[in-house]
């Protein structure tokens, strides 16, 4: 009888560990699902290196990135960043021209559009759906 | 507790050790299948070089030679001074860049000399990312073109 018992509480207590695993498991797969930290993290570094890379481009360039949402977008002197409510702010610090103007700008996203336009200057636009 | 209880206590505890060992293991393993491709960090420092390199040669702004339009590969040499890529290349505080312009002279320009300065130090991989590239030449000076190297040595801290 007291094997059985001990036998019982020890299944129990592997059940219970499986459980917490798996319920730790749903939740971490549950926040890469969502892929929102990393799409920030992989935007942020792609809008930068754009914005670098207009700075060599010699001619007249327009760059469209269409369906962003639920995120902040603020660029001023040397940097990109982007905000949300759920994860930690993403920046990239790129290398400015002097002589362009400063990019200062901040953007809210819903459902949005981002045009980066360069031509005398570089400049971003959002284009509301 | 009389000798057998013990016995028997001590006899589970050797069984439970095996027991716990395999399940920690088993939940370091769950544990780093799924943080092995969020950990996963994008590692552009080098692309980013290559790309801020490149504004020194393509770059109206830099050294690129403009008669009416932009020729690329052909260096403007009133353009090689310290104001003007100051001007053309505000380097952040994590950046820096020494720049050699070499005809029948050497000359040299750093670009954040701070950084620059450390440039000794790119065996740290840790610590530093580092690109060094030559680049062959056209150089414009006044009326007269000839070829040279220009070097670009990049640092940035990591």
């Amino acid at each position: 009888m007291h094997k059985k018992g001990d036998l019982l509480i020890e299944k129990q207590l592997i059940f219970a560990f499986y459980l917490i695993l798996a319920v730790v498991v749903y939740f971490m797969i549950g926040s890469i699902a969502s892929e929102r930290s990393y799409f920030e993290d992989y935007f942020v570094r792609d809008l930068g290196l754009t914005i670098d890379m207009l700075h060599n481009s010699p001619g007249k360039v327009s760059i469209e990135y269409h369906g962003l949402s639920n995120f902040n977008l603020v660029t001023k002197e040397n940097f990109v960043e982007v905000r949300s409510s759920k994860n930690i702010p993403k920046i990239y610090a790129f290398t400015r021209d002097k002589n362009y103007v400063q990019l200062d700008y901040n953007f809210n996203f819903l459902n949005d559009t981002l045009k980066i336009k360069k031509d005398k200057a570089i400049y971003l636009e959002m284009v509301k759906k | 507790m009389n000798k057998k209880a013990q016995f028997e206590t001590s006899h589970e505890l050797i069984i439970w050790i095996p027991r716990i060992i395999a399940l920690v293991i088993v939940a370091g393993i769950v544990f780093f299948l799924i943080t092995l491709p969020v950990k996963q960090s994008f590692e552009i420092d080098k692309l980013q070089e290559t790309i801020l390199r490149q504004r020194f040669l393509y770059s109206e702004n830099c050294l690129a030679h403009n008669d009416g339009k932009v020729n690329s590969g052909i260096i403007d040499k009133s353009k090689f001074n310290q104001k003007n890529l100051d001007k053309c290349f505000e380097a952040n505080d994590k950046i820096g860049v020494n720049l050699n312009l070499i005809t029948d002279k050497i000359e040299t320009i750093n670009l954040n000399q701070k950084i620059a300065e450390k440039l000794d130090f790119c065996f740290d991989k840790k610590h530093f990312t580092c690109t060094n590239y030559t680049y062959y030449v056209l150089i414009q000076d006044e009326k007269k073109l000839e070829s040279g190297l220009l070097n670009v040595a990049m640092i940035k801290i990591k």
